[in-house]
């Protein structure tokens, strides 16, 4: 009953919504940026219209049933799209537009499913958790109206969107950790895995000559890649003991005292920053990166905010 | 029940919707073996409650980036048969004098309709490369046949050689008008 009681607490608290907000504009922003891409190199109609105007699958979901599977329907779902997306960024009908946005995401889906990356379907989920949270409390146009009819919204939210989206962040790099089967990943083909991934032409940047220089380091970056997902859990505990620092316990002074949870979240950081240097993974960087200022605690946030100011 | 009371008990509903939904995504990415048949069976039998909407927004808590890092790659080429007979070489993955299209195929989507998965082709890729393939004779009028192809390679110590072993191939020829 105890344990039932701390769950129903832990999700029932409540924070600055400094986090949740920018992590809605970051997210509408690095999709955004994706979907004006797909329209400068003309892919549109290409990636979501059927043959013969392009190459999309054929399906009957709502959006090929009620719009056909041509390129008007498409360029009409990506406009619609593009829309829903600037109205996230800038906080306009903050939760339809990201219903809706997550329901066109789906048809796109559906249209391609191997042009659905799992950058795609982890922003998804974001989205539809932003959906339920009241992100656009702050830096957004909903706020400001609100304010303008005498009802301002509360800047302290319910946390529980952000906890979730830590845990979601969190199981994303573990099941990643996890899911790597391939032999290459760990001491038996001895860490070649970034080497390999490096040097395949269909996702370097450059030409592999660098990466042939550099073979042992891209072996120790391996070794750090696979330890940094499967240790990923532990930022849950690192986070709680940098929340409650003032509490007794040895562990939680040496964590702290080591500063296990910034290193953790700086690996993370070069982690995806190497990658959109070396690869061309698209917005997988950038979409993560979006995501990291949940990991921190409001009050390093507001601490952020303070200094900017 | 009055407003008052459905407010107070909104916490504890809360936790149990958001501990259900955790269990069905623990539920969905939890690690099987391969070859665990009924494991596999008792865990779809248990997300069926949830099976519609995972389906309906293709959601998926199986995070598998790079999962293998095989040295067995392949490079996609792209070519045209002119009149006179000779191959014209258009596109070739990391190869930056044979770069037409190299823009739009290096977008991420694009590639996740042709880079294999595994040593297999996708399941859009025979229509991803048709396309491509009638998209070459149309900004080509001097080509009459394009080519749409793998070439497989080997890496090794942080660099590729071509094994000059094509697969995955999608002819498209020019219709007389």
């Amino acid at each position: 009953m105890k344990v039932w009681r701390g769950w129903i607490e832990l999700w029932d608290r409540r924070e600055p919504v400094t986090a949740l907000a920018l992590v809605r504009i970051l997210v509408a922003l690095v999709l955004l940026y994706d979907y004006l891409v797909m329209w400068k190199l003309d892919l549109i109609e290409p990636l979501w219209s059927l043959p013969p105007d392009g190459y999309a699958t054929p399906n009957d979901r709502w959006a090929v049933r009620w719009f056909g599977g041509g390129p008007d329907a498409a360029f009409g779902l990506w406009l619609a799209t593009v829309i829903a997306l600037v109205a996230m960024a800038a906080g306009a009908l903050t939760r339809v537009a990201c219903v809706a946005f997550v329901l066109l995401s789906a048809q796109f889906a559906h249209l391609g499913p191997d042009a659905d990356r799992g950058i795609d379907q982890l922003l998804r989920v974001v989205v539809a958790i932003l959906a339920l949270s009241r992100s656009h409390a702050m830096w957004s146009v909903d706020a400001w109206l609100w304010r303008r009819l005498g009802r301002p919204m509360s800047p302290i939210v319910p946390a529980w969107p952000r906890y979730l989206l830590f845990a979601q962040l969190v199981w994303v790099y573990f099941s990643g950790g996890h899911n790597k089967t391939g032999t290459e990943w760990g001491p038996y083909d001895g860490f070649t895995a970034l080497a390999n991934t490096l040097a395949d032409p269909h996702f370097a940047r450059f030409a592999p000559d660098w990466v042939a220089a550099l073979h042992p380091l891209t072996r120790v970056a391996t070794a750090l890649t696979i330890t940094f997902e499967l240790t990923s859990p532990l930022l849950i505990v690192f986070t709680y003991y940098a929340a409650t620092a003032d509490r007794p316990g040895t562990l939680r002074r040496w964590c702290n005292r080591l500063r296990l949870r910034a290193i953790w979240i700086a690996l993370g950081i070069s982690f995806h920053v190497g990658i959109a240097i070396t690869m061309q993974l698209g917005i997988f960087p950038l979409g993560m990166l979006a995501l990291y200022p949940i990991v921190l605690l409001p009050r390093e946030l507001d601490r952020f905010g303070a200094r900017i100011r | 029940m009055s407003l008052a009371g459905l407010r107070s008990r909104w916490p504890a509903a809360r936790a149990s919707l958001i501990a259900l939904a955790i269990a069905f995504g623990l539920l969905d990415g939890c690690p099987l073996p391969e070859g665990a048949g009924s494991a596999e069976r008792a865990r779809r039998w248990l997300l069926q409650p949830v099976d519609g909407v995972k389906r309906d927004l293709e959601l998926t808590q199986r995070w598998t980036l790079f999962r293998k890092a095989s040295t067995r790659r392949f490079r996609m080429v792209v070519d045209g048969l002119d009149r006179r007979g000779a191959w014209q070489l258009l596109y070739r993955a990391g190869d930056d004098e044979h770069d037409a299209y190299g823009d739009m195929l290096a977008y991420r989507r694009m590639r996740g309709t042709y880079n294999p998965r595994g040593q297999l082709e996708r399941g859009q890729y025979r229509r991803f490369a048709r396309w491509m393939a009638q998209r070459v004779l149309a900004d080509h009028p001097e080509l009459v046949v394009a080519r749409v192809r793998m070439e497989r390679i080997e890496i090794r110590d942080g660099t590729y050689t071509p094994t000059n072993e094509f697969t995955m191939e999608q002819r498209e020829i020019r219709r007389a008008p």
